[in-house]
């Protein structure tokens, strides 16, 4: 029999923050949802979450919150809908101002997603990446995301022949 | 050293990593640039495992599955035939950035070319052939190419095909293209046919892998053979419209066992419309309720006088059966540029005899509907007038009624026909528009979208776009 709604949860995070959080809110996170479904039992030591922290999760429960209620894709449709969800990226004005944060709590934020499995925050915060790497040479996009350049200058000539069909003329 | 079996070096690795994942990134960046046989342990299962494990205390890479998110995203900005040139710079940021975006640049392949730069892409190709196990899928933008035939047996994982356009001089495929399909048919899972097209049914005999097939404005030519030996393939999904078959002799051939697609299972489908002259005709009739009863999505548009080339809308035919068990998608599309007066008001009407018609709404769990206005959205007060004459406030109580227990969203497609520019236009119809579903919003399900185009919702927009993006109102 499904938990009521109004079933508080706690969850502590790395720094040892803890929440107490609504079920269904907690609820749009797959991994958060699947480890409620397995304990049959009501507990109440905290769900430790080793993986993010107080600050990320206040961010991540801004959103859960906002969007509860919200129906969750399904496995079956979550396939036929990921063409769909490629082919876009649009994000409605209430998830775009949540968004607007600084580079590395978005970077945190995604990773957290990932991690809790909230498939809509995940899309969101790669949306938001993929419009920051728009436009942005290979260097520019290594200084984003900060990352060394392990090409020779061989192989990185090699590669560009290689592509050559794709660029510009 | 080098000699040394990469399940060795991966101990030595396990050995050395003792902290946090920073530390391990490190220890991979070191041992790749030991020398070239080394770089590759660092795309082990070990490093990919253990990037995945702990989240790193600063941000100094990404997993790289979600580098392929990101790059997908990317890649899905721009329509298929437009160049991924973009991708260019992604590739050459790191390696395994490099992998990721060439395995997706080079996944979809326009045959051929009269785009200069796809042009180059078979030469391109074939000088480095390890590419072509990336391409799943091939978009044949001209009829006549006969690069299908040439390249067909070196994608071994070539899964789609998708012929764009046909041209009105040629219509027919070249006799290498129907060879190359029926060559690489066992392995296809997806078929789209173009418009202006003559399609040989014979090609499907080849297709035993096939669950998606879309087919616009094709014509089909009758098989040659029986087909009764060919194993036949499981359908899931079928996009057709009626009015460019040879009559309507596809559909008996669809309903008949020498047909080459088994449609026992078909979960998706929609239908453009077909001509009012066959608009309950017997054949139309024993299709849909041959394929009713396994539809989960469906796709159709209401019937309209205004529905493009006098298309009389097969959804009636919907209404003679009631056999849609199973429905858990209904997506209603219309092309609403020129709507009379006359579809308007018989608009909300024909929505609630279809939803009456079911015997079962407790599968539905989504709904698309599309409303139009011809309004001016200088005066909002005209629209909350235009919108309460649609009474759809009859939809808000059917919707919310005790029938649809599983409904979880709703969805007004809003097509406009602005007679001018307004600030704001849209969030005034989207309040208009909210509070005529008070409920619907109540709950929490009710999304308004306004598709890109002023006064226009096409099919696309309904079927291959949708869902549509759930929008608070």
């Amino acid at each position: 029999m499904a938990a009521p709604a109004t079933q508080q949860i706690k969850i502590r995070c790395n720094d040892e923050k803890e929440f107490t959080v609504d079920r269904d809110v907690l609820e749009r996170s797959v991994l958060i949802k699947n480890m409620l479904e397995d304990v049959t039992e009501q507990q109440d030591a905290p769900i430790p979450l080793p993986n993010v922290s107080g600050p990320v999760m206040a961010k991540v429960l801004e959103y859960c919150t906002h969007h509860r209620g919200e129906p969750l894709p399904s496995a079956d449709t979550e396939q036929s809908q990921d063409e769909t969800r490629k082919r876009t990226t649009d994000i409605s004005e209430w998830d775009q101002k949540f968004i607007t944060v600084d580079q590395e709590m978005l970077f945190e934020i995604i990773l957290a997603a990932n991690y809790l499995d909230i498939k809509s925050l995940l899309d969101v915060g790669c949306k938001t990446v993929a419009n920051m790497i728009k436009g942005k040479t290979p260097e520019e996009i290594r200084k984003l995301f900060n990352i060394v350049n392990d090409f020779t200058p061989e192989e990185e000539a090699q590669i560009k022949k290689e592509n050559e069909w794709a660029e510009d003329r | 050293m080098a000699s040394i079996p990469f399940e060795v070096i991966e101990i030595i690795f396990k050995n050395l990593y003792t902290d946090s994942y920073p530390k391990l990134a490190d220890l991979a960046v070191a041992c790749s640039l030991v020398c070239r046989s080394w770089r590759p342990i660092t795309q082990s299962s070990f490093f990919l495992g253990a990037i995945k494990r702990p989240l790193p205390k600063k941000v100094n890479s990404f997993p790289p599955e979600l580098v392929e998110i990101i790059l997908e995203y990317l890649f899905g900005l721009y329509p298929m035939v437009t160049l991924p040139g973009f991708l260019l710079n992604c590739s050459l940021v790191c390696r395994s950035w490099h992998l990721i975006a060439q395995s997706i640049m080079f996944s979809v392949v326009v045959l051929p070319s009269t785009f200069t730069r796809w042009g180059k892409i078979i030469p391109a190709l074939k000088r480095n052939p390890t590419l072509f196990q990336y391409v799943r899928c091939v978009l044949v933008v001209n009829i006549r190419t006969a690069e299908l035939g040439t390249i067909i047996d070196l994608l071994p994982h070539l899964r789609r095909v998708s012929i764009i356009q046909g041209l009105s001089c040629y219509r027919s495929l070249r006799e290498s293209t129907t060879d190359a399909l029926i060559k690489v048919g066992m392995n296809l899972t997806s078929l789209h046919l173009a418009k202006v097209l003559d399609f040989p049914i014979d090609v499907f005999y080849s297709c035993s892998a096939l669950r998606e097939l879309k087919c616009r404005d094709t014509t089909f030519l009758p098989p040659t053979t029986d087909g009764l030996h060919n194993p036949r393939a499981r359908l899931k999904s079928l996009f057709i419209n009626a009015p460019h078959f040879p009559g309507i002799e596809i559909l008996r051939w669809f309903c008949q066992p020498q047909c080459a697609f088994d449609l026992s299972e078909l979960a998706t489908f929609g239908c453009m419309g077909c001509p009012k002259e066959i608009e309950g005709h017997e054949l139309v009739k024993q299709f849909i309720h041959l394929v009713s009863p396994s539809i989960q999505d469906l796709a159709i548009n209401p019937p309209a006088e205004y529905a493009v080339s006098n298309y009389h809308i097969s959804s009636e035919s919907f209404l003679y059966t009631k056999r849609l068990y199973n429905l858990r998608s209904l997506r209603l599309w219309a092309d609403l540029k020129s709507g009379s007066e006359t579809d308007r008001r018989n608009h909300v009407p024909w929505v609630l005899s279809f939803f009456n018609s079911l015997l079962r709404h407790d599968t539905l769990e989504e709904i698309s509907i599309p409303c139009f206005l011809s309004i001016d959205p200088t005066r909002p007060e005209e629209i909350i007038e235009e919108i309460r004459s649609f009474q759809l406030s009859q939809l808000d109580d059917l919707f919310t009624s005790s029938k649809f227990t599983a409904l979880k969203k709703v969805t007004i497609g809003v097509s406009v026909w602005y007679d001018a520019e307004a600030p704001n236009k849209n969030h005034i119809l989207e309040r208009a528009f909210g509070e005529a579903f008070p409920r619907l919003r109540e709950r929490k399900i009710l999304g308004i979208i306004f598709p890109e185009v002023a006064g226009y919702m096409s099919y696309e927009e309904c079927w291959w776009k949708t869902p549509y993006q759930l929008r608070a109102t």
